[in-house]
């Protein structure tokens, strides 16, 4: 039990957060966008990761954010990915994005952060099953036919059941850290839930992709629309 | 027609009840024919291939499951789940352990096959080769089990899951009572993380020591405010 409870934290180290006390109890988020080299089919997934036939046929596989902002992007990917992300590990690329918020605006970066996060306790359970496709409300994904959104990674509280599968793959078929990318996701959305009272991760997906573009003045268009904040980002429990 | 009668009555009582679930899983994809009358048909039990409580089997998943319950029998581990509750937590245990809704099958109403209750919130699709199973459900005063099915539990597995279909049950009235909660999902991630901590007298190697109750405390940090500092199932007065 000792070496799975060190390597499902280990696991989370690099994507969870302390879960939210007494707020929405099964976040959102955590989905990834798998994109084929023909017209996406139900054969190419199997109990929720990617099937053989799948993976013969697959592209990409990338955290929703990250997605959406490789869309965006109106600059040169570097190999089809963003510039400047393959370079980093989970964590560094986490601090840099972070950095990046601070430049923009600090005092907004303030109600946000909680660097006690990282010393919460967060649980990986390893799932061989699909998870349940848990979408924002009011998202409106409009996907081209070759591509899938699939649920990656859902909390439960501490708990973060996660599809093994996926998470192999979605490390494995890129060499930007899309672990890290979801903890981001999942480190943000924590916040606002806290600090701002969300109740869906729109916002915080809006927020992120635009710090990864890089794109201050889209980020300060977010921040505008976060609302104001009602609480702080860090629990006590947080130190646990 | 009696048993129509109590399983119509059921459906509408029981819907929102707290309950505990087994998990039955074939060598094939389920089949109606794999059951009977809230019971595996001949057919089911022959194809079988796992029969346990929903909370032990999610805990074989995701910590090669329950640990230290080896040779104790269905009293003593259902004593132990709630003594390990006990030792790692101090507040919390007072809020969680009511006293008037302790469980014993031998004083439940003994039922045929109980409407599945769709609160256990599972973050993912159940395997077609398995089907969840409403094992036992409380009503007012009353427990109410699947007699077919808790037998077979006793007979072919380990007397630890009739304890924590118990526990469970008395966990989970106590997280709606004085936590609020609507479904299972908090109650059974407590459960996974009681299952496969030390046992109460142990409380494991010094180095394992912070790990373990670690995992309770990162659950029960998550059941939001109690409304009471000891659990009661009475209402509130107003």
């Amino acid at each position: 039990m000792k070496f799975t409870l060190i390597l499902s934290c280990f696991i989370f180290s690099t994507i969870g957060n302390t879960a939210l006390a007494g707020g929405t109890f099964i976040g959102n988020g955590g989905h990834v966008v798998a994109c084929f080299s023909e017209k996406f089919q139900d054969a190419f997934f199997e109990n929720g990761g990617l099937s053989q036939r799948g993976l013969t046929k697959v592209e990409s596989l990338d955290v929703l954010d990250y997605y959406i902002a490789k869309k965006n992007f109106k600059g040169q990917l570097v190999n089809n990915e963003l510039p400047g992300l393959c370079e980093l590990n989970n964590r560094d690329m986490a601090f840099a994005i972070w950095d990046r918020l601070w430049d923009i605006d600090p005092r907004f970066h303030e109600t946000i952060s909680c660097t006690q996060y990282e010393s919460g306790l967060n649980y990986g359970i390893p799932v061989q099953y699909e998870l349940h496709l848990v979408l924002d409300n009011g998202e409106d994904l409009q996907l081209p036919e070759n591509c899938s959104l699939r649920q990656a990674v859902v909390r439960q509280g501490s708990f973060f059941y996660y599809n093994k599968n996926l998470m192999e793959h979605l490390q494995g078929l890129t060499c930007v850290p899309q672990r890290g990318l979801l903890r981001l996701h999942e480190d943000i959305y924590t916040s606002a839930v806290r600090a701002y009272g969300h109740e869906t991760s729109l916002q915080s997906r809006k927020l992120l992709t635009a710090l990864l573009l890089n794109s201050p003045a889209t980020v300060k268009e977010v921040i505008k629309d976060f609302g104001r904040p009602i609480g702080p980002a860090c629990f006590e429990e947080d130190a646990l | 027609m009696k048993k129509l009668l109590l399983f119509l009555t059921l459906t509408l009582v029981v819907s929102s009840a707290p309950a505990a679930q087994v998990i039955a899983c074939f060598n094939e994809n389920v089949q109606d024919r794999f059951f009977s009358e809230g019971d595996l048909s001949e057919e089911g039990a022959a194809k079988i291939t796992i029969l346990r409580s929903l909370d032990a089997w999610m805990a074989q998943m995701a910590f090669l499951g329950p640990k230290n319950f080896a040779g104790l029998t269905e009293e003593q581990s259902y004593q132990e789940i709630w003594a390990r509750l006990r030792v790692y937590t101090h507040e919390f245990y007072n809020s969680m352990n009511c006293l008037e809704n302790r469980i014993h099958f031998s004083s439940a109403v003994a039922s045929g096959a109980l409407p599945l209750l769709e609160d256990s919130a599972l973050p993912f699709e159940v395997p077609k080769n398995c089907q969840i199973l409403q094992t036992l459900t409380t009503q007012g005063e009353f427990f109410i089990y699947n007699q077919k099915i808790v037998s077979r539990l006793a007979k072919t597995s380990a007397p630890m899951e009739l304890a924590i279909l118990r526990a469970h049950e008395e966990m989970l009235q106590a997280a709606m009572a004085n936590y609020g909660h609507v479904d299972a999902a908090r109650t059974r991630n407590l459960m996974i993380s009681l299952l496969n901590t030390w046992s109460a007298e142990e409380s494991g190697p010094p180095d394992t020591r912070i790990r373990t109750p670690g995992l309770i405390a990162a659950t029960t940090n998550t059941f939001g405010p109690s409304k009471r500092p000891t659990c009661s199932l009475q209402k509130e007065t107003p």
